[in-house]
């Protein structure tokens, strides 16, 4: 209720019928993997339904319980049920799903095994059953995989059974698709790409558990689809150019290819990424705002949410060595360095900049490519220009950039004049070189 | 205590006024703040000795948790360094203000926002105070109880409606300051602006416990002497009287007519839980924007746009040129020196009002930041400016502000919100170039020279001037009381009808303590 976190504040009633005791299949998939260590950190008690044994099952002390079971089999009859320190599941995440079948449409896996899983948990009174689905579940999908979702999300009964349409999952360890974009990304500096211009809504992985997690645990949920995922839209291009350059520093330049080649390339390419193209070539926005404020999910910013902390601060420390250089001309002292890291860390927006190469070398240069002012209000997030204000607050706190800034013995009039007017002149003269230069660094 | 005989809402300048008139005469008064009590201000080196570095000068220049790199936008050098958590995004999130296209800040903690205000003291005349009900000789006994009470400096002998006031001895300026007024006192018959000291709420002398300002220059960071007027100083004193008590830390949310008085329903910022105070008359002096919000809930109005009034700011750089190249001075006061005046001109005697400062008591990193080259070139270009450099800060009156606060109901049971959106007149822009440029050419033929470029308006609400929502002979009587609420009172800004130009601070506390004044008769009888 309390509106000081400024998270918008959750309905408590929402909240609180939290499961105990929650099944979850695909438990070893990269949602799956977060999503039980989160609901274990929780303290629920969790039963993985998998095609093999959980790792670290026994670590979870006794909390996680694995029972055998793939897409084709029939569900164990004691997945739900309670036993030993196990009181019955009074919930059911469903995320495992097959990408690639060979069965035709009507009769994919995927299919069964929810017809298979509604049964069992509808004869168990399980209270609530939270189907993933995605953001492109579409009677009339371009790929099989929209298509087959929508289907599924049509068997659901509300209140009981509702699903949640995922976004575009990154962060965390590099597996599923979003290991696939990572790998992407790193394959060179240019990175032909059809379907640049789709939308994507691109959802952290941990901000997509702890929505699963609200809804397994949701009181009266009001219809039967939710959407977790960015309400703002990103082009899928400028999306893996940010991967590239918040997770690895490096520069992506991506080069948009017409969807019709992205078609011929499903006559060769493999099944599994021929349903990832024609998805994204489908790709629509989804309308989630409301959804997300109803149960209190602020998502987190997606160039922090790309950044992972501990590379982050190496390369920030890197970043202020630059900085510091550049405006005083000798390397600051390790103390200051880490001052700059953790002011960008804790007040700034926690994302290294990526910087040409050449400027780590001779940061001089970063004169010329600093943008050329705006005036008033950065129209991106934090660039190049408030990383160095930030910079000079720094320095003009230590006794080197003090003695740059503060003059107290005074030169004379004539001599400050001219020293103003030859740095202004010659801030004329670099003006146009910012102008054409800066406008890629803000 | 027992039940109070008044509840004051808000401990910042207006409350404080408020309380001490009632109990000076032995009237009960509970004052609830939100603050929640907190250590003194840290001792910082004078400025002189920050800025030739020392290994620890970054605590003091940018706090422990480097709180001063925030990107806190275009508002008051100030804010960046001593606001800390409870300014700004909590306390709109606490009183539930949305704003949009405004800046609306505000203080949690003890002292409100007197905690970086600029001090700057002027007095309203009969023709600022044209459009309330009522007049400069009404206000006559507040202000002169709040400047004996605070302690103000300045006045030359120039003729203007605070010097009538007990003022203390005048701080020195700076060569700058004094050779710039020495300049204008041969001229002043010939240009259009008027230029005089600043009257300032910082001592030159001891007083009441308080330091005299011993000229430091770092008034950017903070006062740790007590020179300048903080109201969170005045609470021990008022502490003393056995009639007084503060409940600290809470946030009033919403206040209740019942027939025995008023229920305020405060949140509890130490313990999380709701509590609730009651008392016969509440005086409101919550800021004005929060105190709006708690009336028109009371009141029941909702849906309704209300006018809010803001002073428009603008922001000019100036130059003297003979002041280049000088050693940049030790010693120096960090906030106003000179005020002007220059006149809009068109039918109404409205004025643009300016203060001038040091630019040398500024942050080099602060100005470096707005200037329209690279860093390295505005270092090498600051290092060699400061010395010479005066910032000026021009209001407007309210009367080009064009802000809207709405109140709407909460979902279910919560609070209700207020929503602000900010907006300045189409003229603005025209008028404010036009002054700009008078000020310019009128300060250029007297050697201070206006940097082409450097003129800038701010957005609205930045300069933190509010009032006109709950105006004195419209939402108010002319005694603030509440109509339709008898015995509940508002005095903060939001009682003021309009802004003329000047900062209104030792105004509002001067109605403060007139309000309280008659209010403590009233009690009494």
């Amino acid at each position: 209720m309390r509106a000081s976190d400024g998270a918008g504040g959750a309905d408590p009633d929402i909240l609180n019928h939290s499961p105990r005791h929650i099944v979850i299949t695909g438990g070893a998939g990269y949602i799956g993997q977060r999503l039980v260590a989160k609901a274990l950190a929780r303290g629920l008690r969790v039963t993985v339904l998998g095609r093999s044994p959980m790792a670290g099952e026994a670590a979870a002390g006794g909390r996680v319980r694995w029972r055998q079971w793939s897409l084709n089999d029939p569900v164990p009859a004691d997945a739900f049920m309670g036993g030993g320190e196990f009181p019955p599941a009074d919930a059911v995440v469903h995320l495992a799903h097959q990408w690639v079948s060979r069965a035709p449409e009507d009769a994919d896996e995927n299919l069964i095994a929810l017809d298979r899983l509604l049964e069992a948990t509808r004869r168990q009174g399980v209270r609530r059953f939270v189907y993933c689905s995605s953001v492109s579940a579409k009677p009339d999908a371009l790929n099989r995989y929209g298509r087959v979702k929508w289907r599924n999300e049509q068997k659901l009964k509300v209140p009981a059974e509702i699903a949640a349409r995922v976004g575009l999952v990154y962060g965390g360890p590099e597996r599923g698709q979003w290991g696939l974009l990572c790998r992407l990304v790193r394959l060179g500096p240019v990175l032909p790409m059809v379907g640049a211009g789709r939308p994507v809504q691109p959802i952290h992985v941990d901000d997509a558990c702890e929505g699963l997690l609200r809804l397994a645990g949701i009181a009266d949920p009001s219809r039967a689809v939710f959407v977790l995922a960015a309400p703002d839209p990103v082009p899928f291009g400028r999306f893996l150019g940010m991967i590239a350059g918040q997770r690895f520093g490096r520069r992506l330049f991506v080069l948009p290819l017409p969807a019709a080649m992205g078609w011929a390339a499903l006559a060769v390419a493999p099944a599994n990424i021929g349903e990832r193209i024609c998805g994204l070539l489908g790709m629509t926005v989804s309308e989630c705002r409301d959804d997300l404020a109803g149960f209190g999910l602020v998502l987190r910013n997606l160039r922090s949410g790309l950044v992972e902390r501990a590379a982050a601060r190496r390369r920030l420390l890197a970043e202020g060595r630059v900085l510091v250089q550049y405006l005083l001309g000798i390397r600051p002292s390790p103390a200051l360095m880490r001052r700059y890291a953790l002011g960008v860390l804790r007040h700034g927006n926690g994302c290294p900049l990526v910087l040409p190469l050449v400027t780590h070398r001779w940061p001089a240069l970063l004169r010329l490519i600093e943008p050329a002012a705006g005036g008033s209000q950065p129209a991106e997030p934090e660039g190049l220009r408030e990383r160095l204000d930030m910079a000079t607050r720094l320095i003009e706190a230590t006794p080197e950039g003090a003695a740059a800034l503060y003059d107290h013995a005074g030169t004379g009039p004539v001599a400050a004049a001219s020293a103003i007017l030859l740095t202004v002149v010659g801030e004329i003269v670099l003006y146009p070189v910012r102008l054409i230069l800066g406008g890629r660094f803000r | 205590m027992t039940e109070p005989d008044v509840i004051v809402v808000g401990g910042g300048p207006a409350g404080t006024a408020a309380s001490w008139p009632l109990v000076a005469r032995g009237i009960r008064v509970l004052m609830l703040d939100a603050g929640i009590a907190s250590a003194a201000a840290d001792p910082r080196p004078p400025l002189a000795a920050l800025r030739r570095g020392g290994d620890d000068a970054w605590r003091h220049m940018l706090g422990k948790d480097l709180r001063g790199l925030r990107d806190v936008g275009d508002v008051s050098p100030k804010l960046r360094i001593l606001a800390g958590e409870d300014f700004g995004e909590p306390y709109r999130a606490l009183n539930r203000i949305f704003p949009e296209g405004i800046d609306v800040m505000g203080a949690l903690a003890a002292g409100g926002l007197s905690n970086v205000w600029g001090a700057v003291s002027p007095a309203f005349d009969d023709d600022d105070l044209r459009e309330w009900p009522i007049t400069a000789a009404d206000l006559a006994s507040g202000y002169a109880a709040v400047a004996d009470r605070i302690g103000l400096n300045g006045g030359d002998g120039d003729p203007r409606p605070e010097s009538a006031y007990p003022l203390q001895p005048a701080l020195p300026l700076s060569m700058k300051a004094e050779r710039l007024l020495e300049r204008y006192d041969r001229r002043r018959a010939r240009l259009d602006i008027r230029l005089a000291r600043s009257v300032n709420a910082v001592l030159s002398a001891d007083k009441s416990g308080r330091s005299a300002c011993n000229l430091d220059g770092g008034c950017m960071w903070g006062c740790p002497r007590g020179s300048i007027y903080n109201s969170a100083g005045e609470i021990p004193a008022l502490a003393s009287h056995p009639c007084f008590a503060l409940a600290a830390g809470q946030l009033v949310e919403r206040i209740e007519a019942a027939p025995a008085g008023f229920v305020v329903h405060a949140f509890d910022r130490g313990t999380g839980q709701s509590r609730t105070h009651t008392a016969k008359t509440v005086l409101l002096a919550a800021g004005a924007v929060a105190s709006t919000r708690i009336v028109l809930d009371l009141l029941g109005r909702y849906g309704e746009d209300v006018p809010l009034a803001t002073t428009p700011a603008l922001a000019m750089a100036f130059c003297d040129p003979r002041a280049l190249g000088q050693p940049l001075p030790d010693k120096g006061f960090g906030l106003a020196q000179l005020s002007l005046k220059v006149d809009l001109g068109g039918a109404s005697s409205e004025y643009a009002y300016g203060e001038l400062y040091d630019g040398a008591m500024l942050s080099a990193a602060d100005l470096i930041r707005h200037m329209p080259l690279t860093h390295r070139g505005a270092m090498a270009v600051i290092r060699r400016l400061m010395p010479a450099l005066m910032v000026g800060f021009v209001f407007f009156p309210s009367g080009f502000s064009r802000n809207i606060v709405r109140l709407e109901r909460g979902n279910g049971t919560e609070p209700a919100r207020l929503s602000v959106r900010g907006g300045y007149a189409p003229e603005l822009s025209a008028t404010a170039r036009r002054a700009r440029s008078r000020i310019a050419g009128d300060l250029g033929s007297v050697g201070l020279l206006y940097l082409p470029g450097s003129g800038r308006l701010y957005p609205p609400g930045a300069e933190s001037h509010f009032g006109g929502t709950l105006a004195m002979g419209r939402a108010l009587s002319a005694e603030c009381e509440v109509v339709g609420a008898n015995n509940l009172f508002v005095v903060d800004g939001a009682a003021l009808p309009h802004l003329p130009a000047k900062p209104p601070t030792f105004t509002i506390m001067a109605n403060a303590s007139r309000v309280g004044t008659r209010l403590a008769e009233r009690l009494r009888v």
